[in-house]
């Protein structure tokens, strides 16, 4: 694959490439491509905006706990609950 | 994975090309990183590019060589370490960038012409990773203290924080109408950055499945952003309507 200017990427690369989530090797092509293709930039600003809201919002919602996390603060409750040490 | 970006590659192509002429149309909603001016030069151009003609240019100091090499990477260069480092004193990053490669195109350091999008890549990369070694050393420095260093300013004005609030309230808007385990889905990818394929796994998904979730709550997103500045367009004309 050629990384030109006359060929683009798909918005859910954009998305993978701004979580880190591309290989070296595409991400070479891909920044390649990014430095002459305006349309590009705006896909990934448009990732990088998206994927921002996304985390925030989520990290507000009651499933955004790791389940280490979760567990972790179950236990906590508890302790607190029964006034353990 | 190279296989897959070739795949999606191709049709990401005509989407583009349709996405560039209604770009072309209205400038103001070109989406930007932070404050970054943006120029729309490179959107003019269509013919494809004479790599070794324009290194041939530039090496004989030829003015419309580097013309034509700000005007292919100006904005991109710009966008780049927009992203990666922040606001902070661009327009002298991007102006040491270009004298960077021009230098280096003068002093033959660029052997092979086509390669040129490599060779400004890594002199961009280059210039990314001096300055966060710069930053890092210089706070270590005033602080005797090896601390995680933030480089890009992410630091966004009150109108920008509005705008960026409204966007997580469409979001939360819409994890609010999907089930649990949609929901869970969003989580792993965006929140816990699990891969397609762990998430795909564990959750006893096909490919098509998980990426037909992403994209309709994509698009639910930019549905009701779009329905938002429809409505303040309206804004204005209602309240001409209601003071006549």
């Amino acid at each position: 694959m050629n990384g030109g200017i006359d060929r683009h990427f798909a918005e859910e690369v954009w998305e993978e490439y701004a979580m880190g989530m591309r290989s070296e090797e595409d991400c070479r092509l891909l920044e390649e491509h990014l430095l002459v293709c305006s349309g590009c930039q705006d896909l990934l600003a448009e990732a990088d905006e998206y994927i921002r809201a996304a985390k925030a919002a989520l990290s507000r919602t009651p499933k955004a706990l790791s389940k280490p996390a979760t567990a972790a603060v179950a236990l906590a409750v508890a302790l607190q609950m029964f006034h353990l040490p | 994975m190279i296989a897959s970006v070739q795949i999606q590659y191709a049709s990401a192509n005509a989407e583009h090309a349709a996405k560039d002429t209604s770009d072309k149309q209205s400038n103001e909603t070109l989406p930007s990183v932070g404050e970054v001016a943006v120029s729309t030069e490179d959107y003019e151009r269509s013919a494809p590019v004479d790599w070794p003609d324009l290194v041939m240019r530039i090496q004989r100091g030829d003015d419309s060589g580097m013309e034509d090499l700000y005007r292919l990477f100006s904005r991109g260069i710009r966008f780049y370490l927009c992203r990666q480092l922040g606001m902070q004193e661009l327009d002298d990053k991007v102006h040491d960038t270009f004298l960077i490669v021009v230098q280096a195109i003068q002093r033959g350091d660029l052997r092979e012409p086509d390669r040129l999008m490599g060779f400004v890549r890594t002199v961009v990369r280059r210039q990314v990773a001096a300055h966060i070694d710069h930053v890092v050393h210089s706070r270590r420095d005033e602080l005797h203290l090896d601390v995680g260093v933030r480089v890009a300013d992410g630091r966004r004005n009150p109108e920008q924080n509005m705008v960026f609030q409204q966007k997580v309230d469409f979001m939360l808007e819409i994890l609010s109408q999907l089930s649990e385990r949609d929901r869970e889905i969003l989580n792993r990818f965006y929140l816990r950055e699990e891969t397609q394929e762990e998430i795909c796994r564990e959750m006893a998904l096909t490919e098509t499945q998980f990426r037909l979730l992403k994209s309709r709550a994509k698009a639910r997103f930019g549905e009701m952003g779009k329905r938002k500045l429809q409505q303040k367009a309206l804004v204005p004309f209602f309240s001409r309507v209601s003071a006549g």
